[in-house]
């Protein structure tokens, strides 16, 4: 510090400027990388940059999620971001990016690194993403119970979390057993879809129920891979026709000649 | 008798009154005339030798007691004991030297110019004006050689010292590279302006993407004073050169992990 002082004015600058090292990134000119980075809220993510000459210099800096190595400094912020202080041949990291209950919205993170060699900082590199919730579908209603030609609810509700658009896919098992053809839904743009059903149902039985059964088999949010099924059965029961039997009159109807 | 007494007085008072003053050298001002009913103030360099005239029209010969302080006066290069008698002759201009005087830096020293004309027991009324001496500005660049970083900082400070002269000063300036003397950044026709003796130059961050360091030169190619009258001639460092260190490659960030649309 006393050097600093000492310094020509054009050293103190200096000085100065690398006393604050600690505290963030040096300068405010970074080059932004494109397109943004997609990731799961929570997922753990190696981040490097190419390795330069040993010994060289790195710091960190992550809005948004937990880095490791622990942060020097800051709360994760996007006012007050994580730093890692300039370390040697730190040119890799991980992150845990945050979560939070938002379902079909993401959030934002950040995550910038500075080189210094022989008391010059290169330019920020920066790279900026979204953190999605992971895919999934269920089915929200509760199973159904209901006699042989009464209405049903017309629609059964299924909900999603990840990023928009949601494409879906179910089977129907009708009340005779039989597997119709898979069903597809897609570009659902908002958190839920329906799928419709019979306005009625009749039970062909007469001593035993029967089930009306939607099967989710697979969803997909805007991102490549397979959703998870939280719950994808919706089942119908439907009792069997109650036969009373024949009126038998006594003494019986009279009889023509 | 009483008229030629009263044509003799008006005869050296018409002298007196027409006293030009042809100022020369370093004099702040062309050549300017001075005398009862003109300008009586004078701002003049210190150390410069300026000549004033008195003219004689009326032919008459006398004597013309100049009266300096503030300064020292000067007749055929050698220095005269203020009030100093000069002979006038018939129809002759007398004039005489002045070198002013001044040991303080950046204020002006006042000094007095005075003359009378005197033929036989007459003696005309007495013209004087004041003279404000400045010492001559000094520049010079006081930073030493340096480097700085590409792109890290948007400015770099030099200092000057303007260590005399009148208070407004103006500072004139640009940046060249060395290697193929181009001029990169050029305040030869904006320039800064204080009114403090130091005067601080900014400039602008220079990015070097080369990869190599580059050298560049800083040079104050004017500075003045709050007269306009003095040019580079009293820049005594005129130039320090400087390093702009080569910006350091980063390269993009990888990840481990990303998900790609569908």
């Amino acid at each position: 510090m006393n050097r600093c002082i000492t310094f020509l004015s054009v050293s103190a600058l200096v000085c100065f400027t690398f006393l604050n090292v600690s505290a963030q990134l040096i300068g405010s000119t970074a080059n932004v990388q494109t397109p943004l980075q997609d990731i799961r809220k929570g997922s753990i993510v190696q981040y490097s940059i190419p390795a330069g000459s040993a010994g060289e210099q790195y710091s960190w800096e992550i809005t948004g999620g937990t880095p490791t190595p622990a942060a020097s400094s800051g709360s994760g912020s996007a006012a007050d971001p994580y730093i890692i202080n300039f370390s040697a041949d730190l040119t890799s990291i991980t992150v845990q990016w945050n979560t939070d209950a938002s379902t079909i919205t993401g959030i934002t993170g950040r995550i910038r690194v500075q080189k210094k060699t022989g008391g010059c900082v290169s330019l920020i590199q920066s790279l900026d993403l979204n953190a999605w919730s992971n895919p999934t579908a269920a089915i929200s209603d509760a199973d159904y119970e209901m006699c042989s030609g009464d209405a049903t609810p017309g629609i059964v509700t299924v909900q999603f979390t990840g990023s928009p658009n949601f494409d879906l896919k179910y089977t129907v098992k009708d009340l005779d057993g039989t597997i119709g053809a898979e069903q597809t839904i897609t570009s659902v743009t908002g958190a839920s879809t329906t799928i419709p059903l019979p306005s009625n149902l009749i039970n062909t039985s007469t001593t035993s129920d029967q089930t009306y059964e939607i099967t989710i088999t697979q969803m997909n949010d805007a991102f490549q891979g397979d959703g998870l099924i939280a719950d994808g059965t919706f089942k119908i029961t439907v009792h069997a026709a109650i036969n009373t039997g024949a009126i038998v009159a006594s003494p019986a109807s009279l009889q023509h000649r | 008798m009483t008229t030629m007494r009263h044509t003799m007085k008006k005869h050296i008072l018409l002298s007196i009154l027409s006293v030009v003053l042809a100022l020369s050298g370093t004099n702040l001002f062309a050549q300017t005339t001075y005398g009862s009913g003109y300008t009586t103030t004078q701002t003049v360099r210190n150390n410069a030798d300026i000549q004033y005239t008195v003219s004689n029209p009326d032919g008459i010969t006398a004597t013309f007691t100049w009266t300096v302080t503030g300064g020292t006066i000067y007749v055929g290069g050698i220095a005269q004991v203020s009030p100093y008698a000069q002979p006038g002759t018939v129809a002759a201009n007398v004039s005489i030297y002045v070198r002013w005087d001044n040991t303080n830096k950046t204020s002006a020293n006042a000094g007095t110019l005075s003359v009378s004309k005197t033929t036989g027991t007459c003696t005309s009324n007495v013209q004087t004006f004041t003279v404000q001496s400045w010492v001559a500005p000094l520049a010079r660049v006081t930073t030493v050689p340096f480097s700085v970083c590409s792109g890290t900082s948007s400015s770099v400070n030099l200092n000057f010292e303007g260590n005399s002269g009148s208070s407004g000063y103006l500072y004139r300036w640009r940046v060249i590279r060395i290697s193929d003397g181009s001029v990169t950044e050029d305040h030869t026709a904006a320039s800064i302006s204080t009114a403090a003796p130091a005067a601080i130059a900014t400039i602008a961050g220079i990015t070097n993407a080369s990869g190599a360091p580059i050298q560049y030169r800083f040079e104050l190619t004017l500075m003045q004073d709050g007269f306009t009258d003095v040019a580079a001639g009293n820049i005594t460092t005129a130039n320090v050169t400087f390093t702009v260190n080569p910006a350091s490659a980063i390269g993009p960030i990888s990840s481990s992990n990303s998900l790609i649309l569908r």
